[in-house]
């Protein structure tokens, strides 16, 4: 027998699924969630074609009438056609949640492993900013910063909801970096001669996926819900553009008297924040599954 | 807790204490099977497979087996702690009383009173939140109510004085993070004997702790033993251990028992194949034999899926295809020879025919014998002169400052030649880790110089540093940490390859090289470290450090976290590699045994200062320094005739890195210190012992009176 001898002859158990991706996302709540994103995206943007009505259109035979076969999701005030409407306001609010979500995540997520891998002065000149950016208000920011957003449009809004939500994500990215920071992976790598960089994109942020994911999908709803708010307020997207959150500020008044104007708006928002929510669970779980890393 | 004595070993006078054979077993474990309930990822896992036992007043049995055996599970099933739905069959009987089938509150009566446990993290089976007082007057209160306020509180004090707590008055109002681990230990047997329980179960009482402590548990379990007549399960994964304290010995394998009965028979005539190699891979210090360790291929099977016959057939040196057909069964080794030595082998009659031992079925290794020239005429790999690290401590959380340091390194210096094994040898807080990590760093130290490979590390530009690390590779303790989770084995081989701008093309091939070089085939290439056993994710992070042919390996506690029988194999890995590929290497271990099977020099390390250093063969056979002395004495060794020595029992534990004694660290706990007169202890005192050498040679100690 050679000195080292054969290191193995039992048996191996399978291979856990994260090693297996197509087979790890055959998930329910993936493929539910997944299914559900995708239909509401078609929706957005599809739907508005099969209507006869346009988005500007008026019908002045119909005010605040309820569903029917003319107008599927009813009409407001004006006579506008609300099926073209909420599936319009669908699209911004899609745009704006999946924008935001992966600006902010992917700021935090830089912020946080720069802090988290580098400690002394990055550490505690960002952990300082962060800290500051989160004991600033945001509706009061925004307020002052409302002219931006008229001038600017949607494309302002977004930078300016990521500008606001990246923190508490980034504090979480730099407490889980400085745990991994110690496991001897990123220790080996280090002696090996591996730059920062290529640590914290090679070995850093992949272990970190799982919670980056769920990240996402919880910032997606976030920032579909903060527009809805400042929409509500009427600091948010600003009219022509419609999205849920101006749709259901616009609707609440009605909400007893003509719930179509409020019922469609908000189901589709829980629907979309109920997906989004589905899917990132199911993706955490199945990224982390068998493997001892952070979870969210 | 000043001071020293010598006196016999912890199991020297069981046979005075071993009842009469006819009196009822205090505890009676039959046909014992746990089963672990399938989760939505696993089956499920039948952890122990028939275990039977007896455990009379005052005896010790030691359940020893590695990882997965399912020692801990027949223990924790005795007290009904396995968590819900988990199947337990068989009978556990308690005075005779079924235990099988309580209910939690009848188990809770019993659990604390009659039956103890003590568990290897006293850390954290301790709630931070309490004082030692509290923990303590719980567990009195629980099963005695009626005891007053000051009766409660001269127990407490009674019992720290009995597990050898020096300020027995004080202690109770201490938080268990202000104690020590062997401190916390004490608290933790404390706490089981409180009730003067007839049965204490321990669960690798020991195996968090450094030796010279260890060796103090034990003794005071041992005395505990003898004083109540308590019985004690002792479950570990240490052969030395149970040699040292146990009267019986039951060995486990795959959830299945092995081999029973005393330590001696079981010791000195082992009748299984598994029980001889798990014995002739153990490091043993006492040695002199310069090989590794025997290995035992192969790893454990699975164990959700135990194989149907003997579970140890496809890794036996001498298994025949009648062994996977059956388990064998427990049978009597010699219908005549002393009672109870049991064994289950299904070639049982042929080894006892034979006289077969462990040298017949597990060839040793050859011992590595590289010819190299003479120390003085091999060039220097690493040096490191008079190296100090401090690791500043803060108080305060707005306005820090300074309060004190760390001595984790004060004044280290040693030198590692060519194609040389250095071991640096030394308990936790030595700073083994800390001079590791300073040369690691390659960076300029605080005070001190580190010459690697020539380059003096303070003047190192940040080419010439990554250029370094080439020839400078680590190899570190834990391999499920040391691998990142998510790549495939070839990629974690080949990326200090990538690193260092290998040839694309030839990176494959390099990887595929190095992996047999180790013993791992091309199967491997594209596992994940979850999926490989313990022993291979150690070849690969050893296949990692050695893809780029280094000139300097640094190892860093390479086999501690593995089982005995695995162990053993990377041990003769590294041997046969350090010799093949001509390494130096520098290996930090807490084990004085693996030391003695690999390394050709050795350095004692003590609260950040070299205590002694020169050739293995002299320091072990022949220690010159008080702590070597000790460190030495206090190794359980797996022989029950050795255990019976007198040995050097340190009381007290490690000083505080943060406020060493001035002059000579050791003296707090010196055994020499105490023997010496006013005069003479007065340099002791006052001045730090440098590093002398004795005559000619080079073994260097650093003691005033050594």
């Amino acid at each position: 027998m050679p000195p080292s001898g054969p290191a193995t002859s039992a048996p191996r158990p399978p291979a856990p699924p994260s090693a297996r991706w197509p087979a790890g996302l055959r998930h329910p709540r993936i493929l539910v969630g997944a299914g559900l994103l995708i239909l509401l995206t078609l929706l957005a943007w599809l739907g508005p074609l099969a209507a006869p009505w346009g988005f500007t259109e008026r019908d002045y035979t119909s005010f605040l009438q309820p569903p029917s076969a003319r107008h599927w999701f009813g009409t407001d005030g004006s006579g506008r056609d609300l099926y073209v409407i909420t599936l319009v306001g669908l699209r911004k609010s899609l745009l704006i949640g999946l924008l935001v979500a992966v600006l902010t995540t992917a700021l935090a997520a830089v912020v946080g492993a720069i802090t988290g891998y580098f400690p002394g002065l990055p550490d505690r000149l960002l952990t300082w900013l962060t800290d500051l950016a989160l004991v600033v208000p945001p509706l009061l920011v925004l307020a002052v910063l409302f002219p931006i957003v008229d001038k600017g449009g949607w494309v302002a809004l977004i930078l300016l909801l990521a500008a606001f939500g990246w923190m508490v994500t980034a504090r979480m990215v730099r407490a889980a970096t400085r745990s991994l920071r110690h496991h001897e992976y990123i220790r080996a790598a280090r002696y090996l001669g591996a730059s920062p960089t290529t640590i914290i994109i090679r070995h850093l942020l992949p272990n970190l996926s799982g919670l980056l994911v769920a990240d996402v999908t919880v910032n997606v709803s976030a920032a579909i819900l903060a527009e809805t708010g400042l929409s509500y307020v009427g600091l948010g997207v600003q009219p022509p553009d419609v999205s849920l959150g101006t749709l259901i500020a616009h609707g609440t008044r009605y909400a007893t008297t003509h719930p179509w104007m409020f019922g469609f708006c908000t189901g589709l928002l829980v629907l979309l924040v109920t997906a989004v929510h589905l899917l990132g669970e199911g993706l955490r779980d199945a990224l982390t599954r068998g493997i001892p890393v952070h979870r969210a | 807790m000043t001071g020293t004595e010598t006196h016999p070993g912890p199991a020297s006078s069981p046979h005075t204490t071993r009842p009469h054979p006819a009196v009822e077993p205090v505890l009676c474990v039959d046909n014992l099977h746990v089963t672990f309930p399938a989760t939505p990822h696993s089956q499920p896992v039948p952890a122990v497979r028939g275990l039977s036992y007896q455990l009379h007043r005052g005896e010790i049995l030691g359940i020893v087996g590695e990882s997965g055996s399912g020692k801990t599970a027949a223990l924790l099933a005795v007290l009904g702690l396995l968590p819900d739905r988990t199947r337990i069959t068989g009978s556990i009987r308690l005075h005779g009383r079924e235990l099988l089938g309580l209910t939690e509150r009848e188990l809770a009566a019993i659990r604390g009173a009659t039956v103890a446990t003590v568990s290897q993290d006293p850390l954290a089976a301790l709630t931070p939140v309490h004082t030692v007082g509290f923990h303590l007057a719980e567990a009195l209160r629980l099963h005695q109510p009626r005891l007053s306020r000051a009766q409660v509180k001269d127990r407490i004090v009674a019992l720290l004085r009995r597990v050898g707590i020096p300020d027995a008055e004080r202690l109770p109002d201490a938080y268990p993070h202000e104690l020590s681990g062997g401190m916390r230990q004490r608290v933790m047997i404390a706490m089981a004997i409180a009730n003067n329980p007839d049965v204490i179960l321990c669960d690798e009482p020991t195996t968090a702790l450094d030796p010279t402590v260890q060796i103090q548990i034990l003794d005071l379990l041992a005395t505990i033993r003898r004083d109540t007549g308590a019985a004690i399960v002792l479950v570990t994964h240490d052969l030395g251990v149970v040699a040292e304290i146990a009267d019986r010995v039951l060995v486990m394998y795959a959830g299945q028992p092995v081999e029973t009965g005393t330590v001696a028979e079981v010791y000195r005539h082992p009748r299984t194949p598994y029980t001889m190699g798990l014995l002739a891979a153990l490091p043993r210090v006492d040695t002199t034999d310069p090989a590794p360790p025997a290995p035992i291929s192969g790893t454990a099977p699975p164990p959700t899926a135990p194989p149907r016959g003997c579970p140890f057939a496809p890794r036996c040196p001498i298994a025949l295809p009648a062994c996977t057909a059956e388990p064998p069964a427990l049978q009597p080794v010699d219908p005549t020879a002393p009672a109870g030595h049991r064994a289950a082998c299904h070639r049982l009659a042929d080894i006892t025919a034979h006289q077969w031992t462990a040298a017949d079925l597990y060839p040793q290794p050859a011992p590595a014998s590289p010819t190299r020239p003479p120390r003085d005429q091999r060039s220097t790999v690493l040096a490191v002169d008079s190296l100090v690290k401090h690791h500043p401590l803060y108080r305060g959380s707005l306005f820090r400052r300074r309060a004190g340091a760390i001595h984790a390194l004060d004044g280290v210096s040693f030198d590692l030649r060519e194609h040389e094994t250095l071991a640096l040898v030394g308990e936790s807080g030595a700073g083994k880790s800390t001079l590791l990590t300073e040369i690691l760093e390659l960076a300029r130290p605080a005070h001190g110089r580190i010459t690697v490979l020539g380059h003096d590390t303070a003047t190192l530009t940040p080419q010439q540093r990554f250029a370094l690390r080439r020839d400078l590779q680590v190899v570190f303790q834990d391999s499920s940490s040391a691998l990142d989770p998510r790549m495939t084995v070839a990629q974690i081989v080949a990326e200090p390859l990538q690193i260092h701008r290998y040839p694309r093309r030839d990176i494959p091939h390099r990887v595929r090289e190095v992996l047999s070089l180790v013993g791992l085939d091309s199967s491997f290439t594209q596992r994940r470290p979850a999926q490989l056993s313990g022993g291979e994710r150690q070849r690969v992070g050893i296949a990692r450090a050695l893809a780029l042919n280094p000139k300097l390996l640094l190892l860093d506690e390479p086999v501690s976290a593995l089982d005995v029988s695995v162990q053993a194999g990377i041990l003769a890995l590294l041997t046969e590699l350090q010799a093949r590929l001509g390494l130096s290497c520098l290996l930090v271990t807490h084990d004085l045994a693996v030391v003695r099977h690999v390394a050709d020099r050795v350095a004692v390390m003590h609260l950040g200062v070299i205590v002694e250093i020169g050739a293995t063969e002299p320091v072990l056979t022949a220690p010159r320094h008080p702590y070597t002395q000790a460190l030495l004495s206090a190794l359980p060794v797996p022989d029950p005739d050795a255990a019976h020595r007198n040995r050097t029992v340190l009381s007290g534990d490690l000083p505080s890195p943060a406020d060493p004694p001035v002059g000579c660290r050791f003296q707090t706990r010196c055994p020499k210190f105490r023997t010496l007169t006013d005069a003479e202890r007065r340099i002791c005192t006052s001045q730090p012992p440098p590093l002398r050498p004795l005559g000619d040679t080079d073994h260097q100690v650093a003691c005033h009176h050594g």
